[in-house]
């Protein structure tokens, strides 16, 4: 599943892309095709391997941020 | 006082940075360390996926807005972790792209209103990047878009993706940009007009140098 999830990520914002509605009131006047290419452009760069990296880095410390915050209150209570 | 512009702006977007503390600055992942209802693995997984299918939105965005790619990078990263460690404060059904945006743009805006310092456009890189794209069928060359928009004060930069490039409607982007919906219709409208004016200086001008040259 994750590796389906990393793959899609790679291939840029083409699902993403998908979902965009029209924007309103811009019917294809150059300056919104051109706006709407560029930011494609952009989104059609492959993805930095470090972007994936830091996913998973911030993934693990926030899993340990959800185990470790029920303990505080106990502890508190251990020391007083 | 707008740190991109320099010039006073009554709807500036750093007026609105604090609106919603999971958005904010404050929202580094020891700050949202507090109390939370814990994701179940299900909705973390969920979560995940979402955020990965959003990397390239997002990364574009941060282009757009700043300029620069390697500086685009940082932001759509630190926008990442924010988002992460706020996850508990996004609401599932609302728009997710437009939640990380505005992660991203305060961000961008915080640290604008910090440093007072930013890494110039790349412009010689950009145009490597999108020499190949330009002026394929349409007539517009979209490194003269980007150009022009780097030329426009950040807030009508900031309108213009959101709205024109990226699609979303004008609410959501007053949601994002923490302003009014009419601040938007107009920096919209501006942005659109100032862009118009350049992208037709530059077709008008044949021998227009290379920046590399």
């Amino acid at each position: 599943m994750r590796q389906d999830d990393d793959m899609d990520a790679r291939r840029g914002g083409a699902v993403a892309r998908q979902q965009i509605s029209e924007p309103v009131g811009s019917g294809g006047d150059p300056v919104t095709t051109g706006l709407q290419r560029l930011f494609a452009s952009f989104e059609d760069e492959p993805i930095p391997e470090d972007f994936l990296r830091l996913l998973d880095e911030i993934e693990a410390r926030g899993a340990e941020v959800v185990d470790l915050a029920p303990a505080k209150p106990e502890q508190a209570r251990d020391i007083s | 006082m707008n740190p991109m512009t320099g010039d006073a702006d009554d709807n500036a977007p750093e007026d609105h940075l604090s609106d919603d503390p999971a958005a904010g600055e404050a929202s580094s992942i020891e700050t949202v360390a507090a109390p939370r209802p814990p994701m179940d693995a299900a909705a973390l997984a969920d979560f995940r996926r979402d955020l990965l299918a959003a990397i390239p939105a997002l990364r574009g965005f941060a282009r757009g807005l700043c300029g620069n790619r390697d500086l685009a990078d940082d932001l759509a990263q630190d926008a990442l972790a924010k988002a992460w460690a706020a996850r508990a404060s996004y609401m599932p059904g609302t728009h997710f792209r437009a939640w990380l945006f505005r992660i991203l743009r305060n961000h961008y805006f915080s640290l604008g209103r910090r440093a007072h310092r930013f890494a110039p456009w790349d412009e010689a890189l950009a145009d490597r990047v999108l020499v190949t794209q330009a002026t394929q069928g349409s007539g517009i060359d979209i490194a003269d878009v980007q150009r022009g928009l780097a030329t426009l004060p950040a807030e009508q930069r900031e309108a213009l993706l959101l709205v024109s490039a990226s699609g979303l409607s004008v609410e959501e982007a007053a949601n994002v940009m923490g302003c009014a919906i009419g601040t938007v219709k107009s920096r919209v409208s501006r942005g659109r007009a100032a862009l118009q004016t350049y992208m037709n200086g530059a077709t008008q001008e044949p021998e227009r140098l290379s920046p590399a040259a």
